[in-house]
């Protein structure tokens, strides 16, 4: 339901507010702009946007970009079926070979603990989401009342 | 080459309208400070065309505004939370903490007023403030704000007279601003 409104009393408001002087603002603006920009300067091209960087580098930068892509690009749609890419794939295998006993030792546990939650039942993910929940309204609950208090407080000040 | 000093002047130009539309909206000095810092930052990228741009101020306005509300948009979560929590037994305290003025000619008094009237927006919550002062100050429709802030129209239509019923009443707490 459209709240109804006193014409009269919108009207001298808007006036009273149209009225209203900027605010003046802070001493420290312009001096912390001037530092921002100062920073700004000073720092090397190549921690600048792009877009600043000198027209050179940025030629070379979009090359360097085109190739990687390019080069992903070729070996996702066709490298597969190159020797290389075969020798690559065995070389990373044999890399990663002494991984493999900490990998196995990760999915046995993984089996494990999918067993125990399948054996405990729906019941315990209950019990855990009324407590994750539980919490949850305490923290807010709490965090509300220390507010209420703090606004309170600082609102009796003089 | 940008000239410093030339940029300097611009923003001396600027800045009490660029950091009144940032703290109004937000309702704090050290954020509205964040906000007019990085529009002119923003600015200083555009410097070549605003310094000879008759709309430069409507410029700066508009950016201001948007990083404001962004700003807003960002905490939003939060001061909704909150904001639900305060409460119009407040308008005493309020009224209490606006000292009174001790001297009683016409200019004094309609300074007082005006400065008993920014205060007063200044402690509307953030959801009454921000469609209000969208309103009043940037000239928006009541559907552009719903739109801008992506709550119905219903909401702001009861939260803009909810602000004006505030500042009323905790304007009429106040001797000095009787007048309004």
């Amino acid at each position: 339901m459209e709240p109804l409104s006193d014409p009269k009393w919108e009207t001298e408001l808007a006036q009273e507010l149209r009225k209203l002087p900027d605010r003046e603002a802070p001493a420290t603006l312009i001096p912390r702009v001037m530092a921002a920009l100062q920073a700004r300067v000073r720092l090397p091209w190549w921690r600048r946007t792009w877009w600043q960087w000198p027209p050179a580098a940025q030629l070379l930068g979009l090359l360097a970009v085109s190739s990687v892509l390019g080069l992903i690009t070729y070996y996702a749609t066709r490298g597969w079926e190159a020797a290389l890419v075969a020798g690559m794939t065995q070389q990373v295998q044999a890399w990663l070979e002494p991984l493999r006993p900490a990998w196995s030792c990760l999915v046995s546990l993984a089996n494990a603990l999918a067993l125990v939650l399948r054996q405990a039942g729906q019941l315990v993910f209950l019990a855990v989401g009324a407590c994750s929940l539980a919490a949850y309204v305490s923290c807010v609950g709490l965090g509300t009342a220390v507010y209420r208090v703090v606004v309170r407080r600082s609102s009796l000040k003089p | 080459m940008i000239d410093p000093s030339q940029f300097e002047s611009f923003m001396r130009a600027y800045q009490n309208m660029v950091f009144s539309t940032a703290v109004r909206l937000v309702g704090s000095e050290s954020d509205a400070e964040d906000i007019s810092q990085e529009v002119f930052l923003r600015a200083y990228e555009h410097y070549e065309e605003l310094s000879q741009s008759p709309t430069a101020g409507g410029w700066l306005k508009t950016v201001a505004r948007n990083l404001a509300l962004n700003h807003l948009t960002r905490y939003r979560a939060r001061w909704r939370l909150f904001s639900e929590v305060e409460h119009e037994d407040q308008d005493e305290g309020f009224a209490a903490a606006i000292p009174a003025p001790d001297l009683h000619t016409a200019a004094l008094e309609a300074a007082d007023r005006r400065q008993v009237l920014e205060a007063a927006l200044e402690k509307l919550p953030t959801y009454q403030r921000v469609p209000l002062v969208l309103y009043h100050f940037d000239n928006l429709s009541y559907e552009e704000i719903a739109a801008r802030l992506k709550v119905s129209l219903g909401k702001i239509k009861t939260d803009i007279h909810r602000a004006r019923e505030t500042l009323r009443r905790r304007l009429a707490h106040n001797p000095v601003a009787t007048a309004c």
